[in-house]
C-alpha cells in the first residue's frame, strides 16, 4: 500500500478545520475522525515498513522554499516509523477522550490539537532541518494556547515560564541550523540547502560541530526537560488540561530525543563525541534526581513529571552511550513510554474525578473497592512504568542499561539505582491511589464504558509490547546498525583513541 | 505429545485460568472460580507427571530439551527468543511447583470461602503459578528475568491481598522493592557474563563458560556474585531477608505456597541452574555458602523468640532455606533440591495447619494468646506435630535425610566446609526447640477460650481487627467472614493436609543412604557437566552415622522443649531475665530493618527531601531561573504591550533572534 505521509499530517487539520465551522458539540467528532485516519495510515506505515531495508521508505520530496534550500522532504526509517504510528496512537486517544468527556469551547480545542499533531509528526518525518526546526518549534504553540485558554488556575505564569524557556531553546536551535546549512555549503562550496542527506555529506570542523551541538542539545534538553532545565516543567505540568498534557509528555518529549538521533549524532559525530561523558552524566544524575523527586510529590501529575524526567534521562543514556545495544533501547523506550504515561494521566483524570477534583496521594486512597477493573488497568501501568521485566518498557530498558554496560560499568550501576527507585515511587503513588483505607473525599465508582474505551486499548497495546517487542525492535535494528557503526568509526578515529566497541 | 509440546502445555493452563478468572469476575459466580483455578493448575501438574514419563523414556544424554517459541527481543547482537529448557532440574521444579500449588488451591477454595476478594485471589495465585512455572522452565536468561520479575509481582499482589489494611500494603511495597533489588542483581549479573559469552542461551551460555572465563576470573566472579543477590532477594537471605517475616501479612495459602514452598526457593533453583558458571567461580560459591550458613543461624535465633505464629513459621523458612542455599553453593546439588522438594510439603503443611488454628482463632495470629488447641484441633495437632518432625529433622520424617545429605556433603568436602556442617547441626538443634516451642505453646497446656469453644461445638467469632496493629478491620475486604471455617472440619483442606503429610513422612524414601538414590540419580544429566556431583558422594555408613546423629540433636532440641514449655513453664521467663540483652537482640531481629533504614532508606529520603526543599528551589528555580525572571518579566511586559496575544510576540521574537544570529553566523563564516 502507497501511503503519503502528508495525509498524516494534514488529515487532521483538515478534519478539524471543518470541525472549526460547525457546533462545538459536533467538533469533537470531527477532530476524532481526522485523527482515526491518520491512526489508520499510522498503524499501516507499521505493518508497511519494510524493517530489512536500511534507508528511508515512504519518501515525499517537494520543492518548498528555493531560494533558501528548504525542501518539504517527509521520510520515515527504523528511527521513527513507530514514534509516528505511537503519535497517531496517542492523538487518537486523546480525540476520543475529548470526545466522550466533552471539554468548553470545543472547536478551538480540537484545532490546536490538530495543529500540533501535524507539527509532531511534521518533526517526526521531516528530512529537512527546516522543516524539522519549523515543526519543531510549531508544535508548541498550540500547547501554549491549550494551556492559556483550557488550564488550571495558576495557567498565566505557567504559561509565561514554558514560553520563554523553550524559546530560549528554539531561537538556539534555530540559530544552529541556519549556521549549519550555512557553514555545510561554504565547505562544500555548493548552494544553500537544508536537506539532511546533503548536508550529512559535509563535515564541520570540530570546533563549530560543538558550538552547533550545544546550542541543538539546549534545545532538545529543555524539551524533554532534562536534569537542571526543568524549570518550566512543574508549573506547566500542573495547569495543562489532561488531554493536552497525555500527548504532551507523550510524544514532544521524545520529539527531543529522536532530534539527537536524527540531527545530531549523523550531522555532528565528532561533538557528539566530545560531549558524550557529559551528557551520559547528566542522564545519570537526571535518572537518580528525578526518581528521588517523584517520590517526594503527592500531587499524581507531578509524580508523573518527575518520572518523565527519570525515563526520558534513560533515554538520552542509552543514546550517548554511542553503542548499537544503547540506542535501539533508546528508541524503543522512547515509543513504550510514551504509550504508557498518557494512559497514566487519563488515569490520573479518572482518580480526579472520584476525589473531588484532588490530585494529591494524600486525600486520596481505597479506589480499588468500588472500581476493580480501574485499579487493575492502573496496576498495569504502573508495572510497566516501573519497568518490571516482562511489560512495555522492560525490553527498552534492557538494551539501554546493557548499552550503557557496556561503554561504562559505573555510570550502568548508578543508573540501576533509577530502577530500584521507579519501583518505590511508582507502587506509592498506586497505593495511596486504589489501596490503603478509603480517603475521606473519595466516592469511588467503577470505570465507566466510555472511559474505557479510551483506556483498554492503550493498556491492551502497553501489554502487546511487554509480550512482543520484538516487532519495533526489528524496525529499528537496520537504522541503528547504521548510526551505530559510523559513531564507531568516529570513536575509532577519536583523538584519544578510545577502543571502538562496535558489535554487529 | 512431545516434551516441547508439554513444556508449553504446562505454561499454558495456570495462564489461561489467571485469564479467565480475570475476565469473568463479574460473570460467574464465586465458586466455578475457584474450581478453574484449581483445575488449571491441575491439568499443570497432569502435564508435568506425563513430561516425567516422556523425559525418562529417553536416553540419559539426552534429557535436555530446548523449546524454542518465538524471537522475544532479539537484536543487534542480543539473542533473545522466548525459549524453555526442559531438563530433569527444571521438570522436578515443575513437580513441585504444580503439585504443592495443586493442594494450596484446593485448601483456599476452602479457606478463602467467605472472603470478597475469592476470584481475585485465585486470578492472583494462578497468576503467580504461571511466573513460577515460567521461571524454573526458561531457557535463557532473559526468560529468567521475566518469569524472576513476575513472581515478584505476583508476591506483592498477594502479600497486599487485604490491602485496606495499611499493614498489608506496607509489606507488599517492601517485599517488592526488595525484590527488585534482586532484578537488578539478576539483570547486572547478566550482563557481566553476557559480555563475555555473548549469548543469553542458557546452554550455549554454560557451553562457553570454561572458554571464555578463566578460573575466578573477575568479571565472572562479579557476574555470580550479583546472581546471588538475586537469589538472596528472593530466598529472603541476610541482608535481603526482612521482607520475608513482613509477607505474612498475606492470606495463609499465600503464605503456604509462595513464601514457603514454591518463590522463595527460586534462590536455590538458580544457584543449581547456574552451577557450571559458579564451578569456574568457587569464589562466589563460597560467598552463597557462608550467607547461607549465616541465615540459617540468624533466622533460628529469632524464631526461637518470635510470638506471631506465623512469623515463627516465617524465619524456619528462612532458616531452612539458609540450608538449601548453603548446600548448592557447596556443591550439594541434588541434596540442595531434596530439601527443596521435603521442605516444600513439611512447610506447606504446617502453614496449613497453622491457617486452622488462625480460624479457630478468629485471625488472631499470637502465641501468647493460644494454649490447648490438642483437643479442639486434634487432626491439625497430628499436622503439626509430623511437619514438625520433618523440620526438626527425627528418623524417619523426610527432612532428616535431605537434610542431613547436605550436611554430610559438607563433611565430605573437608577443609573449612566442615565448619558449616557443625553449624548447620547447631542449627538443627535450634530448630528443633523453637519448632516444638511454637507447637507445645499453641497445642499444650490448658485450653483458652477459642479452644474451649471449639471443644463445646462453637466456632469463636471476634471482633474483625487486624492482628498487627489491633486497629478494627475493614470488614468489606479481608478474612475471616462471618461463616469462615476451620481447615480440618472442610474435607477439601483436610484433604490437603492429609496429602502434603503423607509426602512429610514418606519422601524422605527417595534418597535413602545405601537403599535409594533416586533423587540423585535422576538429577544426574543436567549436572553430568559438575566435576564435583559425582566425586562428592559421602559413603553409605557416614551417611548413616549423619542420620543418627541428626536425630538425636532433634530430639535432644524437643526436649528440651519439651522441658522448658510443658514440665516448667515457668523456665523460659526466667531464661530470659538472665540473658536479657540477648533476648532483645533476637527480638529485634538482630536489627536488620534498622541497619537498612539507617544506611539506605534514610539517606535516600533525606536526598528526595533535599531534592525537592533545597536544590530544586535554588538551583532550579532560584540560579537558573532566577537569570531568566527578568526575561520572563520583560516578556510578559513585552506580551501585555504588543496586546495581541502570545503568537505574535512569539513569532516576533523568533524573527528577531533569528535575524541577528543568522546574520552573525553570516559574517563571522566568510
Amino acid at each position: 500500500m502507497t501511503i503519503h505521509l502528508s495525509i498524516l499530517l494534514f488529515a487532521p487539520l483538515a478534519f478539524a478545520a471543518i470541525g472549526a465551522v460547525l457546533p462545538h458539540r459536533l467538533a469533537p467528532v470531527a477532530g476524532l475522525i481526522g485523527t482515526l485516519v491518520s491512526a489508520f495510515f499510522g498503524i499501516a506505515l507499521l505493518f508497511g515498513f519494510d524493517a530489512s531495508q536500511p534507508g528511508l521508505q515512504y519518501v515525499t520530496d517537494d520543492q518548498w522554499i528555493t531560494a533558501l534550500g528548504i525542501r518539504y522532504k517527509l521520510g520515515v526509517d527504523g528511527l521513527s516509523v513507530w514514534l509516528v504510528g505511537l503519535t497517531t496512537v496517542v492523538f487518537a486517544a486523546s480525540a476520543l477522550w475529548i470526545l466522550v468527556r466533552p471539554v468548553p469551547r470545543a472547536r478551538g480545542f480540537v484545532f490546536l490539537m490538530a495543529v500540533a499533531e501535524a507539527a509532531v509528526l511534521g518533526a517526526f518525518c521531516a528530512q529537512d532541518l527546516g522543516l524539522f526546526v519549523l515543526c519543531f518549534d510549531l508544535m508548541l504553540v498550540p500547547f501554549l494556547f491549550l494551556m492559556l485558554g483550557w488550564g488550571g488556575p495558576r495557567r498565566r505564569p505557567a504559561t509565561i515560564k514554558m514560553m520563554v524557556y523553550t524559546l530560549v531553546g528554539s531561537l538556539l536551535m534555530l540559530a544552529a541550523a541556519v549556521a549549519t546549512a550555512v557553514l555545510s555549503a561554504d565547505d562544500a562550496g555548493g548552494s544553500l540547502t537544508f536537506v539532511l542527506s546533503d548536508l550529512g555529506k559535509v563535515t564541520l570542523s570540530t570546533g563549530t560541530q560543538r558550538l552547533i551541538f550545544v546550542a541543538f542539545a539546549l534545545a532538545f534538553l529543555i524539551k524533554m526537560p532534562a536534569f537542571l532545565l526543568q524549570g518550566w516543567m512543574p508549573d506547566a505540568y500542573g495547569q495543562m488540561p489532561l488531554p493536552a498534557l497525555a500527548v504532551f509528555s507523550a510524544v514532544l518529549s521524545k520529539v527531543a530525543a529522536y532530534g539527537f538521533l536524527r540531527i545530531v549524532l549523523p550531522l555532528f559525530p565528532d561533538a557528539t563525541v566530545d560531549f558524550q561523558a557529559i551528557i551520559q552524566i547528566l542522564s545519570v544524575v537526571g535518572i537518580v534526581y528525578g526518581s528521588a523527586m517523584a517520590f517526594t510529590q503527592t500531587n499524581l501529575r507531578l509524580i508523573l513529571g518527575y518520572s518523565s524526567l527519570a525515563q526520558l534521562s534513560f533515554i538520552t543514556l542509552g543514546i550517548f552511550s554511542l553503542q548499537p545495544q544503547g540506542v535501539q533501547g533508546a528508541i524503543l523506550q522512547a515509543v513504550t513510554h510514551g504509550l504508557v504515561v498518557a494512559p497514566l494521566f487519563f488515569v490520573v483524570a479518572l482518580v480526579a474525578e472520584r476525589a473531588d477534583g484532588s490530585e494529591d496521594v494524600r486525600h486520596l486512597g481505597g479506589m480499588a473497592v468500588r472500581g476493580p477493573v480501574m485499579a487493575t488497568l492502573f496496576v498495569v501501568l504502573a508495572f510497566a512504568t516501573l519497568a518490571i521485566p516482562g511489560s512495555a518498557n522492560f525490553a527498552g530498558e534492557f538494551y539501554v542499561l546493557l548499552g550503557t554496560f557496556k561503554d561504562s560499568v559505573a555510570l550502568a550501576c548508578v543508573a540501576f539505582l533509577g530502577v530500584v527507585m521507579a519501583s518505590v515511587y511508582m507502587l506509592r503513588a498506586y497505593i495511596r491511589t486504589v489501596h490503603n483505607r478509603v480517603g475521606h473525599e473519595v466516592h469511588g465508582s467503577e470505570l465507566s464504558l466510555r472511559d474505557a474505551a479510551v483506556l483498554v486499548p492503550l493498556v491492551a497495546a502497553v501489554l502487546a509490547f511487554g509480550l512482543y517487542p520484538q516487532g519495533a525492535l526489528s524496525a529499528g535494528e537496520q537504522s541503528v546498525t547504521g548510526a551505530a557503526s559510523t559513531l564507531a568509526r568516529v570513536n575509532a578515529a577519536g583523538a584519544n583513541g578510545a577502543e571502538a566497541q562496535v558489535t554487529p | 505429545m512431545s516434551l516441547q509440546t508439554l513444556g508449553w502445555l504446562i505454561l499454558a493452563f495456570p495462564l489461561a485460568g489467571a485469564t479467565i478468572i480475570g475476565l469473568t469476575f463479574k460473570a460467574l459466580p464465586d465458586k466455578i472460580h475457584g474450581a478453574i483455578g484449581t483445575l488449571a493448575i491441575t491439568l499443570a501438574f497432569v502435564c508435568s507427571v506425563l513430561a516425567l514419563l516422556k523425559l525418562t523414556d529417553r536416553p540419559q544424554d539426552a534429557r535436555e530439551v530446548v523449546a524454542h517459541g518465538w524471537d522475544y527481543a532479539s537484536s543487534v547482537g542480543v539473542d533473545a527468543e522466548l525459549s524453555l529448557l526442559i531438563d530433569p532440574l527444571s521438570l522436578m521444579m515443575c513437580l513441585i511447583v504444580s503439585g504443592v500449588s495443586a493442594l494450596i488451591h484446593l485448601y483456599s477454595t476452602g479457606y478463602m470461602a467467605s472472603d470478597r476478594g475469592y476470584a481475585r485471589f485465585f486470578a492472583y495465585l494462578n497468576f503467580f503459578v504461571f511466573s513460577m512455572l515460567l521461571l524454573v522452565l526458561a531457557g535463557n536468561f532473559l526468560v529468567l528475568i521475566v518469569g524472576w520479575a513476575f513472581v515478584g509481582a505476583a508476591s506483592y499482589l498477594l502479600i497486599s491481598f487485604w490491602y485496606r489494611r495499611t499493614t498489608a500494603t506496607r509489606a507488599g511495597i517492601k517485599a517488592f522493592v526488595i525484590n527488585v533489588v534482586g532484578d537488578v542483581g539478576l539483570v547486572l549479573g547478566t550482563y557481566f557474563i553476557f559480555k563475555h559469552t555473548r549469548s543469553l542461551d542458557f546452554l550455549t551460555t554454560f557451553d562457553r563458560v570454561d572458554d571464555v572465563f578463566t578460573r575466578n576470573q573477575a568479571d565472572l566472579v562479579a557476574g555470580c556474585v550479583l546472581l546471588l543477590v538475586g537469589a538472596f532477594a528472593k530466598s529472603a537471605q541476610v541482608p535481603f531477608h526482612t521482607w520475608l517475616p513482613d509477607a505474612m501479612e498475606g492470606p495463609t495459602p499465600v503464605s503456604a505456597l509462595i513464601h514457603a514452598a514454591t518463590m522463595v526457593t527460586a534462590g536455590v533453583y538458580l544457584i543449581a541452574r547456574m552451577h557450571p558458571l559458579y564451578e569456574q567461580a568457587p569464589a562466589a560459591a563460597d560467598v552463597g555458602s557462608v550467607i547461607g550458613c549465616a541465615t540459617l543461624l540468624i533466622a533460628a535465633t529469632i524464631g526461637l523468640v518470635v510470638t506471631d505464629l506465623k512469623r515463627v513459621i516465617a524465619y524456619s523458612t528462612m532458616s531452612q532455606i539458609g540450608y538449601m542455599i548453603m548446600g548448592v553453593s557447596s556443591a550439594a546439588y541434588a541434596a540442595g533440591m531434596f530439601h527443596l522438594a521435603t521442605h516444600a510439603f513439611f512447610k506447606a503443611l504446617l502453614f496449613m495447619a497453622a491457617g486452622s488454628v488462625i480460624s479457630a482463632m478468629a485471625n488472631l495470629q499470637d502465641l501468647d494468646r493460644m494454649g490447648g488447641f490438642r483437643k479442639a484441633l486434634p487432626f491439625t495437632y497430628g499436622c503439626f506435630i509430623v511437619g514438625g518432625l520433618a523440620l526438626a529433622g527425627v528418623f524417619p520424617f523426610s527432612g532428616l535425610f535431605s537434610k542431613d545429605e547436605i550436611l554430610s556433603i559438607e563433611f565430605d568436602r573437608g577443609g573449612w566446609y566442615v565448619v558449616l556442617g557443625v553449624l548447620g547441626y547447631l542449627g538443627a538443634f535450634l530448630t528443633a526447640i523453637y519448632t516444638f516451642r511454637m507447637i507445645f505453646r499453641a497445642f499444650h497446656g490448658d485450653p483458652v477460650p477459642e479452644a474451649q469453644e471449639l471443644i463445646d461445638g462453637h466456632l469463636h467469632h471476634g471482633d474483625p481487627v487486624n492482628p498487627a496493629t489491633g486497629e478494627p478491620e475493614d470488614t468489606e475486604v479481608g478474612f475471616p467472614g462471618p461463616d469462615h471455617h476451620i481447615a480440618e472440619r472442610a474435607p477439601g483442606m483436610k484433604g490437603a493436609m492429609a496429602v502434603l503429610a503423607v509426602g512429610a513422612t514418606g519422601l524422605g524414601a527417595l534418597q535413602i543412604p545405601g537403599v535409594t538414590d533416586v533423587v540423585h540419580s535422576f538429577l544426574e544429566p543436567t549436572f553430568e557437566d559438575s566435576s564435583l556431583y559425582a566425586s562428592l558422594e559421602p559413603s553409605a555408613a557416614a551417611s548413616w552415622i549423619g542420620l543418627i546423629a541428626g536425630t538425636l540433636i532433634g530430639l535432644a532440641g524437643i526436649a528440651l522443649a519439651y522441658r522448658l514449655w510443658v514440665q516448667q513453664p515457668a523456665a523460659p521467663a526466667g531464661l530470659q531475665a538472665r540473658f536479657a540483652a540477648l533476648h532483645r537482640f533476637f527480638v529485634n531481629k538482630w536489627y536488620f530493618d534498622e541497619l537498612i533504614d539507617a544506611v539506605i532508606v534514610r539517606p535516600f529520603a533525606w536526598f528526595g527531601r533535599f531534592a525537592r526543599n533545597t536544590f530544586e528551589r535554588l538551583i532550579v528555580d532560584g540560579a537558573i531561573v532566577g537569570g531568566t525572571s527578568s526575561v520572563v518579566r520583560a516578556g510578559s511586559a513585552a506580551v501585555r504591550a504588543v496586546q495581541s496575544g502570545f503568537l505574535r510576540a512569539y513569532a516576533a521574537l523568533l524573527l528577531l533572534g533569528l535575524a541577528g544570529l543568522v546574520l552573525y553566523f553570516l559574517l563571522s563564516s566568510s
